[in-house]
């Protein structure tokens, strides 16, 4: 379904940050223009089978929101391939395409547009939305006026409103109080049921332990060890967790 | 990559939310509303009118219906410039979370800016019905109506490129549509201006497309029809151009922003 090949990103980071023209133009004369290369991702190389639940394990700042990034499209490899079959819906750190100045409900009609609904649709399944995220007094408000939390039961609403074969999940658990967890299991195991390919990122290795047939641990930008979920969250304990 | 099939309908509809919810918000918290975008216009025509008419006469036949048209089609050009290149910035937050063709985040914003455009474009062409005039003739306003929004959208996207790597690009288009305003015949008359400014305010596009638009919409005649069709067929390749260079770019600019 995913098949990710040789991926390295390389970000660039200035050691000087010139953002204007200004400074550009006098730096021309001064100091050559110099930076650092940062590898967030090495030489990585996985792939995900139909209906399996990978989970993506890591410290902060091994790469896996870049990652997670990459395979949603969202940024490209500076070298390598991905090759993504079906649809992907990505949601990447607690939050689908939100935008804090809109109203909730033009945030919903958005999102469903972006997942690919019609007007038609979203409207079908607005209450149903508003509802699941416990939100009927707040259709109106502008979104970044709402709890965290809020925001985050109504992202994760809306991304399993989407009908794609491939989900990408970073960090849900995180945020979010124990009723909205209980959903989140259900949720999780309703996928395994039906199927779904899912990639699963998360802190949480008990969640971790609970959903995925396989990990992958990310380090310093490269893949350290894929395989079962028992013997991979055993090795990241003792090996990395320890260092 | 997940380009898996954009369809036009699902742009379209993504366009569509995108802009609504841009229109309302800009004119949501406001007492007046939507008048605003009425208002601001005609303040400016108002103040121009008089200084243009008073104290430094202007020899412009039909000199209202010139100075109002100038001033709703420049006004689109400024808006939809602007608010192209600051969309690319403030829809950051949602381009860094799901992919969808960049470009969409300019389409919407000119769609936000042609709302206004569409209604100035309606009182204005009734108000020179009522008060002057009509003629089928004027239905040819579409031509310099079309002209001015691909020429729009191909300058927001290439300002939208260079935005990215110079933040001061806006503060810097700023300067330039000042100067443009007084570059461009929209408070005096092209031909009879002197030879510098008048080869300036001939090549300038926005000029050009308001030579046509009064044609039609104020004066009842034809520029040449090679006068056109270079005026028009520019500002295509300067659209096509525009958007080229800004999907060439455009997974720089979320990693950018």
């Amino acid at each position: 379904m995913v098949t990710v090949e040789n991926v390295t990103k390389v970000f660039q980071i200035p050691h000087e940050r010139t953002k204007t023209l200004y400074h550009k133009l006098t730096n021309l004369f001064h100091s050559s223009y110099s930076y650092e290369k940062f590898f967030a991702l090495q030489d990585v190389s996985f792939n995900v089978k139909k209906n399996e639940f990978l989970g993506i394990i890591g410290r902060n700042g091994s790469g896996k929101t870049t990652l997670l990034r990459i395979i949603a499209g969202i940024y490209q490899p500076t070298s390598g391939n991905i090759f993504v079959k079906e649809e992907i819906t990505p949601f990447l750190e607690i939050g689908v395409g939100f935008q804090g100045d809109f109203t909730v409900r033009e945030n919903i009609y958005i999102n469903g547009a972006l997942l690919g609904f019609s007007r038609k649709e979203i409207e079908k399944r607005f209450n149903n939305i508003i509802e699941f995220a416990e939100l009927e007094n707040f259709k109106d408000i502008k979104l970044n006026k709402l709890s965290a939390g809020m925001q985050v039961r109504l992202a994760f609403t809306i991304a399993i409103q989407s009908h794609a074969p491939i989900l990408i999940v970073d960090e849900v658990m995180a945020v979010g109080d124990t009723i909205f967890q209980k959903k989140c299991r259900e949720l999780f195991w309703e996928y395994k049921k039906q199927g779904r390919t899912v990639i699963f990122v998360s802190h949480d290795l008990g969640s971790v332990k609970e959903y995925c047939d396989r990990v992958i641990v990310l380090h310093k930008g490269q893949v350290v060890k894929d395989g079962n979920t028992e013997d991979i969250i055993k090795y990241y304990k003792e090996q990395i967790l320890l260092q | 990559m997940s380009n898996a099939a954009f369809s036009v309908r699902k742009s379209y509809n993504i366009i569509r939310e995108l802009a609504l919810a841009d229109f309302r918000m800009k004119y949501h918290d406001s007492v007046l509303g939507y008048f605003w975008s009425l208002l601001n216009p005609l303040l400016q025509f108002v103040v121009l009118h008089f200084v243009f008419s008073y104290l430094f006469v202007v020899e412009v036949p039909k000199f209202t219906f010139y100075l109002l048209s100038g001033i709703v089609f420049w006004n689109f050009f400024h808006d939809a410039t602007l608010s192209g290149m600051n969309a690319v910035y403030a829809k950051a937050s949602i381009s860094k979370k799901i992919y969808f063709p960049r470009n969409l985040i300019i389409f919407s914003s000119t769609a936000t800016a042609l709302i206004s455009f569409i209604i100035n474009t309606s009182i204005l062409w009734l108000v020179v019905i009522v008060f002057d005039h009509f003629s089928i003739n004027q239905f040819l306003i579409v031509i310099p109506f079309l002209s001015i929004l691909l020429l729009a959208m191909g300058t927001a996207f290439l300002l939208s490129v260079f935005y990215v790597y110079f933040r001061d690009t806006i503060q810097i288009w700023l300067v330039c549509l000042n100067v443009g305003f007084w570059l461009t015949p929209i408070v005096y008359n092209a031909l009879t201006a002197p030879l510098p400014l008048k080869m300036v305010a001939l090549f300038n596009p926005v000029g050009r497309i308001l030579i046509m638009l009064r044609s039609f919409l104020v004066y009842d005649d034809f520029p040449s029809v090679e006068f056109m069709v270079t005026t028009f067929v520019f500002c295509i390749v300067f659209f096509v151009v525009g958007l080229w260079l800004f999907n060439k770019h455009s997974h720089k600019i979320v990693e950018y922003m």
